[in-house]
């Protein structure tokens, strides 16, 4: 599995892609929408791990826009707070939505999941 | 509810209310960040150890970095805790699940009550019970009841509260009380929770033993939903 | 000489995990939960500085601060908080208080508060010392 991690707090991004990456999950990890669109014209990820709250472009939108370059990429947010509208948007996209602090075996469940899709 | 309101004093009693429950989140947390940053410390310290050729107890990374952990969901509960309370001036006129309220009022206020050497909890057989009103100014009103009661706390030192449905509205009552009398007077004698009172057509009294502390609400279901807080 | 230290604070995780911390460094530190279990310890061993996190259910700060100089006047006091304020840290060194820190701690400013405290104790047990043998000496007649 290759996975794209972005969240503009380059401390939690790093972490999480090197905990995946010792439990043999490939990662790429980027602070910006920008950053993470120029990734995946390049490579090829079966998931993007998005947080929902950045600076210039909201995790919802930038998956609009890595849809058009990766059609058959799935897509898991990070939320700061599991608030109603998160939970609605989520399940309305069919994704998942995960809170922070995260809790990396159940990232990890969330990507196999995301897979079976 | 009446139609005209001393504003001023309710607008003085919310800031209040939400100045100590901000205050005192901010306390929990940087607790949690304290014992987090020891822990990670100590980390430091045993890594500095190997470093220097030492011999660890490679257990304890595994045991203390655990305890962070521990200690980062303690402080997400804060937060979540936190963030329902900022949530709840989202919408001033709306149907409220009580018991659901008075968790969340009741986790605000656990750290003083244990400063007060008391337990707080929400009664077992609390019933299912909704009321339509304004969701801060009944946090608030159940808040200022939690202080009156932590100081009237009976020898048990255990205050449970509960709540439930009558024709006109909600009673919440506290129970677990000592020496509660009418007229029902505020610790810090805030002049301000009146004013907050009338305009709901709340009160609270006491009950005749002094063991418990009553608060009666009226359901506003019947108020124009045009007004606004 | 080995600075003799008791900490007091009613968070368990907290509490152990400095006084390991501040062993590693060298201090003999023992450990209190409560300002009332503190008040009995400090009558049993002749501690340096007793360090005591302001709020704490039962007695807080300023109350143990307060009958701790009472019982051990010798006794240095350093105070935690969560939130330092000018006003606080006012009270708190009128009140005889040798510091005054925030919490999280920064252990390598406690650490110094600490030495600093036993040099300055030593110095006036050495005062202390001279001054009763003068007083012995005086009271010779030769």
């Amino acid at each position: 599995m290759r996975v794209l991690l972005v969240d503009d707090e380059e401390e939690l991004v790093t972490a999480l892609a090197e905990r995946l990456s010792f439990r043999g999950i490939d990662a790429d990890w980027s602070t910006s929408g920008s950053q993470a669109l120029e990734l995946a014209e390049t490579h090829a990820y079966d998931v993007a791990v998005l947080d929902v709250k950045m600076p210039n472009i909201s995790g919802i939108e930038l998956k609009k826009r890595l849809e058009k370059t990766s059609p058959d990429m799935r897509y898991i947010f990070l939320t700061g707070h599991g608030s109603e509208e998160d939970f609605r948007a989520g399940s309305a996209e069919s994704s998942q939505y995960l809170v922070k602090p995260l809790d990396i075996e159940t990232l990890i469940e969330a990507m196999r999941q995301v897979m079976e899709q | 509810m009446k139609a005209d309101a001393d504003w001023q004093a309710i607008a003085q009693e919310e800031m209040r209310f939400f100045g100590n429950v901000s205050a005192a989140i901010s306390h929990e947390i940087n607790n949690r960040m304290a014992v987090i940053n020891e822990k990670a410390g100590l980390l430091q310290d045993l890594a500095a150890m190997l470093t220097r050729g030492k011999e660890i107890d490679i257990g304890r990374l595994e045991v203390q970095s655990r305890k962070i952990v521990e200690q980062v969901k303690l402080a997400k509960l804060t937060i979540r805790n936190l963030n329902r309370f900022a949530h709840s001036v989202d919408v001033q006129h709306t149907e409220i699940e009580l018991a659901e309220l008075l968790e969340l009022v009741v986790a605000l206020y656990a750290r003083k009550a244990a400063m007060a050497e008391a337990e707080i909890s929400v009664s077992g057989s609390c019933e299912s019970v909704t009321i339509t009103s304004n969701p801060f100014f009944l946090e608030t009103l159940i808040g200022r009841g939690i202080d009156i009661a932590l100081s009237r706390v009976g020898e048990a030192r255990s205050v449970v509260i509960g709540v439930k449905a009558h024709q006109k509205g909600v009673t919440v009552r506290l129970d677990g009380l000592s020496g509660v009398t009418d007229p029902v007077e505020f610790p810090e004698a805030r002049q301000d929770v009146p004013a907050l009172l009338e305009w709901l057509g709340a009160r609270y009294r006491s009950e005749p033993d002094g063991t418990a502390l009553l608060l009666e609400i009226p359901d506003h279901e019947r108020v124009s939903k045009g007004r606004t807080a | 000489m080995t600075e003799k230290v008791l900490l007091v604070d009613d968070e368990e995780e907290f509490v152990e995990t400095l006084a390991e911390r501040m062993r590693n460094r060298g201090m003999e530190v023992a450990t209190s939960n409560s300002g009332g279990d503190a008040l009995d310890l400090i009558d049993n061993e002749p501690y340096d500085v007793v360090v005591l996190d302001l709020q704490m259910p039962g007695m807080d700060g300023i109350e143990a601060l307060a009958r701790i100089k009472k019982r051990q006047p010798d006794i240095q006091v350093v105070l935690l908080t969560g939130h330092a304020t000018v006003e606080k840290g006012v009270e708190a060194m009128k009140r005889g208080a040798l510091e005054f820190l925030e919490k999280p701690i920064d252990l390598s400013k406690l650490a110094e508060v600490i030495h600093k405290a036993k040099a300055q104790k030593m110095i006036l047990v050495e005062q202390d010392t001279e001054e009763r043998i003068r007083e012995i000496l005086r009271g010779k007649s030769w």
